[in-house]
């Protein structure tokens, strides 16, 4: 790879331009909902900028390397792992086990957070921090059976390519049941990852005030914010991979869409049934029925 | 550069003995149908990502010297905004023994939101007159990129 790729496409100003365009779309689906005004499209550039050019204020008793670290290790891994997605829907790049690094890079946004809350020295990051890490033990073992789910019905394929050349040549994954179960499961564990209603307990306003972002500033809050926009681009984009046979053509896209738009719907409508849904009470339901999954795809079902 | 602070104001909300009345006034105004959102205005949760401090309520000699650390620890640049009759000179309280007198006795103050309580559409229309008169000014700099403050 040119160095103009990682800077242009498919790299940092491309990744950033369109998780900026999926994150207003998805808060226009949201004001939609609600029947209100939403902001308007630049709105994103303005905060960013305006962040950029503000202070960063580290508390005193922080420890600054880990402060300071977290928030970019967050923005860097998910920014690799939308590259290894869309080198592999356009181009048909990879290498063998990239679905595993994929899935080990998103977790270390989460475990940025953790970090970043527990090195701020603050009692209610501390508290939001490790709330955090609750929510990553409750949706990271599901998320893996989903995962397995996928591998075991295209054969044991381990590359993200070759999992959607196999979807082109045979049939999608959740054209079967277990696939179908396996999508159910992965849409819940990414709303979890993407900390949206009601996974975003570890951040409640009232509570604990943002949580273990809240003595973030400037500079660093704003790559926490932006870490979350992509994550909202490239979660929809490894659904359709995983379970729809990418976004190759025009029909690809209109799946991304259909995925993206789904999520949002399921936000709203937790939102709207309950909001303080107990997550661990959630666990074990998710754990069973993704073993049941597991064990369908294995009869080939 | 002075558009991006204008369009993107992140409030934090302080309450100085206030009795309440603004606040109501100020939740009608954040839920009046996403009004503020539209104009890039967000009420925050933690003082360190707020670009101005919303007063309410009148400033007695305990919680003015909590609105000190306050702008201690915010991040700069910051502005004040005092809301209600009660900030700007004691309203209804003005006579009280504790009143350590309006907030702009203490500090400097960049826009002022009079009423008792002021409506929803008088809230709107400060934190707009605070965005025009950020777009008018000249260009803001930050003192130092990394400071170290006390934690909250």
């Amino acid at each position: 790879m040119t160095a103009l790729e990682y800077l242009l496409f498919p790299g940092f100003i491309f990744i950033v331009t369109a998780s900026f365009l999926v994150s207003w779309i998805d808060m226009k689906i949201t004001a939609f909902l609600e029947d209100r005004n939403s902001r308007s499209l630049l709105q994103h550039l303005f905060d960013v900028i305006k962040l950029t050019r503000k202070e960063i204020v580290v508390p005193r008793d922080a420890s600054i390397v880990l402060f300071l670290i977290s928030p970019v290790l967050s923005f860097c891994t998910l920014i690799a792992v939308c590259m290894i997605l869309v080198r592999a829907v356009m181009f048909g790049e990879g290498f063998l086990g990239d679905i595993f690094v994929v899935f080990y890079l998103m977790l270390l946004p989460s475990i940025a957070v953790v970090l970043g809350g527990v090195s701020s020295f603050n009692p209610l990051s501390y508290v939001g921090a490790v709330k955090n890490m609750n929510r990553i033990i409750f949706y990271e073992l599901p998320l893996v059976m989903a995962i397995n789910i996928v591998i075991i019905k295209t054969g044991g394929m381990i590359g993200v390519q070759h999992i959607i050349k196999w979807q082109l040549e045979n049939k999608v994954v959740m054209g079967s049941v277990s696939g179908i179960i396996a999508f159910f499961i992965f849409v819940i564990c990414m709303q979890a990852k993407m900390a949206q209603i009601p996974f975003n307990i570890f951040e409640k306003e009232f509570d604990i005030a943002k949580g273990a972002n809240m003595e973030y500033s400037g500079g660093l809050l704003c790559l926490f914010m932006m870490s979350r926009w992509v994550l909202l681009l490239i979660t929809p984009l490894f659904a359709s991979i995983m379970f729809l046979g990418g976004i190759n053509s025009i029909t690809g896209i209109t799946k991304y869409f259909i995925v993206f738009i789904i999520m949002g719907i399921v936000k709203k409508t937790y939102f709207m049934g309950e909001n303080n849904v107990k997550t661990a009470s959630l666990r074990n339901p998710l754990l069973v029925i993704s073993l049941i999954g597991v064990l369908l795809a294995i009869i080939g079902l | 550069m002075n558009r991006n602070f204008s369009k993107s104001l992140w409030v934090y909300h302080f309450t100085a003995s206030s009795c309440m009345g603004c606040n109501t006034s100020i939740v009608d105004a954040v839920e009046a149908e996403g009004v503020l959102e539209k104009y890039g205005i967000v009420f925050v949760d933690s003082i360190r990502h707020a670009d101005c401090i919303l007063v309410t309520g009148i400033i007695n000699f305990r919680n003015l010297a909590k609105l000190k650390v306050l702008c201690n620890q915010i991040s700069k640049p910051f502005y004040i905004i005092a809301l209600g009759n009660c900030s700007l000179n004691g309203g209804v309280f003005n006579d009280s023994y504790n009143n350590s007198g309006s907030l702009d006795k203490h500090m400097l103050t960049d826009v002022a939101i009079s009423g008792c309580p002021p409506k929803p559409a008088m809230i709107l229309m400060g934190l707009l007159e605070l965005e025009k008169k950020i777009k008018i000014k000249k260009i803001i700099k930050r003192k130092r990129i990394i400071t170290r403050v006390k934690k909250l």
